[in-house]
């Protein structure tokens, strides 16, 4: 009985465990409200993404293909060119979703502008259109049914309808170095809440705020390279070697970083694209996955 | 006729008391010659002490023999050989105090006499070790030693096997308690230095943990147990006694192993 007893006692003291103190872990005592939960896809090289119900739509500017995944990492299926031409894809850069429609634009000579009609593209006869553009465009994003296309370099942004055509408008971009200025776009963004579009600028490290009409209206200085720009709120969520940056979006304020602790996949390394998802997800392009974040809250 | 007879009386009683006187003279006459003959001074020398002494020594009777190795010495006060025989006499008698001093005699004539240096030597550890032996013990002496180095305590104690089986373990589960800790420390820290796969990375360094945990519960108990086994055995019948045993003429202290 002794000796059960002594090993019972052993056994329990054995058994106790140690302190979870890892900033990164939800189990933690010292939790930070942030954490990684794993990579999404395998790309040669992503370009963009967007996410729109519960399914991320990514496209692969080398493999030109279009990839599509459940929220939850699984793959779905991806589409790609056809064996003979015409081709769908040449050189995907952008792709945005809007009322169950996606657009991809591309760099081909015409019919620059694809769209998907997202519940057929689940049956086995999606409906795919292909429109022009007047010029090439690198990102994409959609605003009050308009599509707001940017050009890295020279930095321009175009305003086309839904089916692309002709240029509705042109932001008033001055290029160079100033305060109004911009020199290369790596990312565009709307922010439906003010009705602004948020262009990000890798060479001046900094995010220019237009209003719907292309004019200037102000912009927020991060002084680190900027790839990719996200928004929930009031809070700018932008990518960059030293973590994700959380900014207030009126003053400008550094709130927090996020992704920035310890050794592992939960730390960025090649930032590009952020997408948010939900009240509690960050998705960030890695170039060959996206990486996914879970966050208290957004 | 009386007369004759009275005569005749008187000659033998005159002729008995020549006779007597006759054999009574000669009776000192011989005597007086045997003196004569003691008195004269007779030479006899060490060496036929010595060679005497040396015939009862190889029949193993050493009184005897003792008795003219003495004698020797008695003439000759530096007789080298004749105190060494005294002295292995009295070995061979048990008497070591007195083998001793016979040693040291012969040392202080001939300082470099191997056998004697030999004998003496041996003799003032073996007196040494007695002295030692037949000391108080005290719990105290033991315990520290276990306490510095589990076993040390059981050596002390002459339990040497005990002592040798205490520190291998010890030593051992030192070792292994020392590289769990040390690879719970790295597992630990590669968890708190993580950004991904917690559960996973904690799940290995609490098992561990527990690992370095049980090591150093064990090690802890043999580093106890060693204190007070010695502690319990300070005074114990290894502790105590040895043996000694003489084999071809060597001196040996034996102790006995036992758990």
């Amino acid at each position: 009985m002794k000796k059960f007893l002594s090993l019972v006692f052993i056994l329990l003291f054995a058994c106790t465990p140690l302190h979870r103190t890892n900033p990164t872990d939800p189990a933690g005592d010292n939790y930070c409200g942030w954490h990684y939960i794993g990579e999404i896809g395998e790309f040669k090289n992503l370009t963009d993404f967007t996410i729109a119900g519960s399914i991320i739509y990514a496209v692969d500017g080398v493999e030109n293909s279009l990839h599509l995944y459940n929220i939850d990492g699984s793959f779905l299926f991806k589409i790609v060119n056809p064996a003979v031409p015409p081709n769908i894809f040449e050189y995907p850069t952008g792709v945005v979703e809007n009322n169950a429609m996606l657009y991809v634009i591309d760099h081909q000579d015409t019919l620059e502008l694809d769209t998907f009609n997202i519940p057929s593209l689940f049956t086995s006869s999606p409906v795919v259109a292909s429109y022009d553009l007047q010029y090439n465009g690198d990102k994409i994003t959609e605003l009050n049914g308009k599509l707001y296309v940017a050009s890295m370099s020279p930095p321009k942004v175009y305003v086309y309808g839904l089916t692309g055509g002709t240029i509705e408008m042109e932001f008033s971009i001055t290029t160079g170095i100033c305060d109004t200025c911009v020199l290369k776009i790596s990312d565009i963004i709307a922010n439906t809440a003010t009705q602004e579009i948020l262009i990000a600028d890798s060479d001046l490290d900094r995010v220019v705020i237009y209003n719907t009409a292309g004019d200037f209206v102000r912009n927020i200085s991060i002084g680190k390279d900027i790839k990719g720009i996200a928004i929930k709120g009031n809070r700018l969520y932008i990518p960059t070697q030293d973590g994700i940056l959380r900014i207030n979006y009126n003053t400008g304020q550094l709130i927090d970083v996020i992704a920035n602790y310890g050794q592992g996949n939960g730390r960025i390394t090649k930032p590009g694209i952020i997408r948010l998802y939900g009240n509690n997800y960050i998705l960030v392009d890695n170039t060959v996955s996206i990486k996914y974040f879970q966050i208290d809250s957004l | 006729m009386k007369r004759k007879i009275s005569v005749i009386i008187l000659c033998l009683i005159v002729l008995f008391f020549f006779y007597v006187n006759v054999i009574a003279q000669e009776e000192e006459n011989q005597e007086s010659a045997d003196t004569q003959v003691t008195k004269q001074p007779v030479k006899i020398t060490p060496d036929k002490y010595f060679g005497a002494g040396e015939k009862f020594y190889n029949e193993k009777k050493y009184k005897e023999a003792l008795k003219y190795y003495v004698a020797a010495v008695k003439l000759d006060k530096n007789y080298v050989l004749a105190w060494k025989k005294i002295g292995f006499c009295y070995y061979q008698l048990k008497n070591h105090n007195m083998a001793l001093k016979a040693f040291q005699k012969v040392l202080s004539i001939d300082a470099n006499d191997r056998e004697a240096k030999q004998f003496v030597n041996y003799y003032n550890s073996l007196q040494e070790r007695e002295k030692k032996l037949k000391e108080p013990k005290n719990m105290i002496d033991p315990m520290w030693r276990a306490a510095i180095l589990p076993g040390w305590g059981q050596y002390h104690n002459h339990q040497y096997m005990k002592g040798i089986v205490i520190t291998g373990a010890f030593v051992i589960a030192l070792g292994l308690t020392i590289y769990s800790v040390s690879d719970e420390k790295a597992k630990y820290d590669k968890y708190l230095n993580t950004n991904e796969n917690h559960d996973a990375l904690y799940k290995e360094a609490q098992d561990a943990y527990n690992t370095a945990l049980i090591l150093g519960i064990i090690t802890a108990a043999v580093y106890a147990g060693s204190i007070i086994d010695a502690a319990m055995n300070y005074d114990c019948i290894e502790a105590r006694t040895a043996d000694i045993k003489i084999i071809d003429n060597k001196i040996f202290i034996c102790t006995n192993f036992r758990w």
